[in-house]
């Protein structure tokens, strides 16, 4: 599970400082998060191209070397990893955005109040040096691994068949399949909200998966995007909620409830 | 697997990227106008579309696969028809194969563990890489992929810099991801050996260096 706090200007380097700044000054996000390590993002310069351009003449056969990468600072990472060497928690400080992933997630009701900690004195800096939000987002993966591979019987006993977030086909085949979906609702106060689900199973290193990726995110504007609807510090619990309602739609209304009771969720629960 | 080559008149576009696509080498260069007709879409540039822009679980090897990706698919953009208010474009289907990108992953996590492990209180005497050290390999393993080259053995030394080797019989490579961008590397294939620098950014890879890792490879 991840949260995101988006930015609507990438943020520059005196307010990623002064995030930096809250790190070493917070000694509880500190001891959680203990292991700082730079972000750089990449971009590709030079890469020598080929082709017809519109219009042109004939194309000529050039030379195509492998582009080259170059790279800039772009904020940090904070982590904590487990002594199993698996990371349990990172939160990412990037210019265009501001994320808390958990992946020894329990409860929402734990990890959010766990993962809220750690991002508002974050958001409250930014937010105090100038930066606004455009979006906070909620993104989700879940995973079953499937003992007895794929097959219409396994997809019916994971899946719901009458549920509206799968097309009825699927049920019926017999070998991977793959569903992608958006669309968008109203969130609180009359905000635009994207969801975006993603539904797999597929083959990873001979091991059958089935994966639901799901990603909820709240703009700063009104549903029919005509208004700007600012996103204040104050505001991001009840957003969460709803982003976290919006999920749970989702997967109660797509698993079976056998599945839900494999992953801890009563139905209608959280 | 052959980089920095011309593209002869039948080599299309498949110069040893491992894609899983359609860009392979029937097509002559003659007919490329229309060898990356594989999939045509309307794509609006103002209806906004229910689709994601961003993902806060990307990892940094997933932003150099879809950067190479977008790369490759570019070749196929620069042939479209623009209407009057959208663009027909016609894209390459063709993707660096994601196995070659999964064969990177153990490097980047071996970093993240070896600078935690080294990082601990009760670890006395030890250096873990600093910042500067680790954006050097970064930087040095993302221009490696770029090479399409498979991944390294990560090799950490004791003053925190960061490595990599690539050993198979007697033949064997490594390179150091040195902080001023002046990557020392040597080579061998049991007999003779050859080093040298790769400055990054600015230099391709080192001939010597990317035959002997084809060699490797093959």
């Amino acid at each position: 599970m991840a949260i995101g706090i988006e930015w609507v200007s990438p943020l520059d380097e005196a307010q990623l400082a002064a995030l930096q700044k809250v790190y070493d000054e917070t000694s509880q996000i500190k001891e959680f998060l203990p292991q700082h390590s730079p972000v750089q993002v990449f971009t590709i310069q030079h890469a020598a191209q080929f082709g017809p351009s519109v219009g042109g003449p004939q194309p000529q056969p050039q030379v195509v070397l492998p582009p080259q990468f170059v790279s800039q600072a772009a904020g940090f990472d904070l982590r904590r990893m487990e002594p199993s060497g698996t990371t349990s928690w990172v939160t990412s400080i990037r210019p265009e955005f501001l994320s808390c992933n958990c992946s020894v997630y329990d409860r929402w009701k734990n990890v959010s109040l766990k993962a809220l900690s750690i991002l508002r004195p974050f958001v409250n800096a930014a937010l105090s040096a100038g930066a606004q939000i455009s979006a906070i987002g909620l993104q989700y993966q879940d995973a079953f691994r499937l003992l007895d591979g794929v097959s219409p019987e396994v997809s019916k006993e994971l899946f719901r068949q009458d549920c509206a977030w799968l097309p009825g086909h699927v049920f019926d085949e017999p070998s991977f399949w793959h569903c992608h979906q958006g669309w968008f609702s109203k969130g609180p106060d009359g905000r635009r909200l994207l969801n975006n689900v993603t539904t797999d199973i597929s083959n990873i290193n001979d091991i059958c998966f089935a994966r639901i990726g799901g990603q909820h995110r709240i703009f700063s504007t009104s549903f029919d995007t005509t208004t700007t609807l600012k996103i204040n510090a104050s505001d991001i619990d009840r957003i969460l909620e709803c982003l976290h309602d919006e999920n749970k739609k989702v997967i109660n209304g797509m698993l079976s409830d056998g599945a839900l009771e494999a992953i801890g969720c009563s139905v209608g629960g959280a | 697997m052959i980089i920095n080559s011309a593209l002869s008149s039948t080599d299309g576009c498949s110069y040893g990227i491992p894609t899983t696509g359609l860009l392979h080498s029937e097509h002559s260069s003659a007919d490329r106008t229309t060898v990356f007709v594989v999939g045509e879409y309307f794509a609006s540039a103002s209806q906004p579309t229910a689709k994601s822009n961003i993902d806060y679980l990307q990892s940094p090897i997933q932003q150099i696969q879809s950067l190479l990706n977008e790369w490759l698919a570019s070749f196929g953009s620069q042939t479209r028809l623009q209407c009057e208010d959208s663009a027909l474009v016609v894209a390459p289907a063709s993707k660096i194969c994601p196995e070659f990108f999964e064969g990177y992953e153990p490097f980047f996590k071996t970093i993240f563990l070896y600078q935690a492990a080294l990082g601990a209180p009760e670890i006395e005497d030890s250096t873990p890489p600093s910042e500067a050290q680790m954006n050097a390999a970064f930087l040095g393993l993302a221009n490696l992929m770029a090479a399409f080259v498979p991944a390294p053995a990560p090799m950490l030394l004791e003053d925190g810099t960061i490595g990599g080797y690539w050993r198979r019989g007697r033949c064997y490579a490594s390179i150091d991801f040195e902080v001023d961008g002046e990557h020392t590397w040597v080579e061998t294939d049991g007999e003779e050996f050859k080093s040298g620098t790769w400055k990054l950014p600015g230099q391709q890879i080192p001939l010597p260096l990317i035959q002997q890792l084809l060699t490797l490879a093959s």
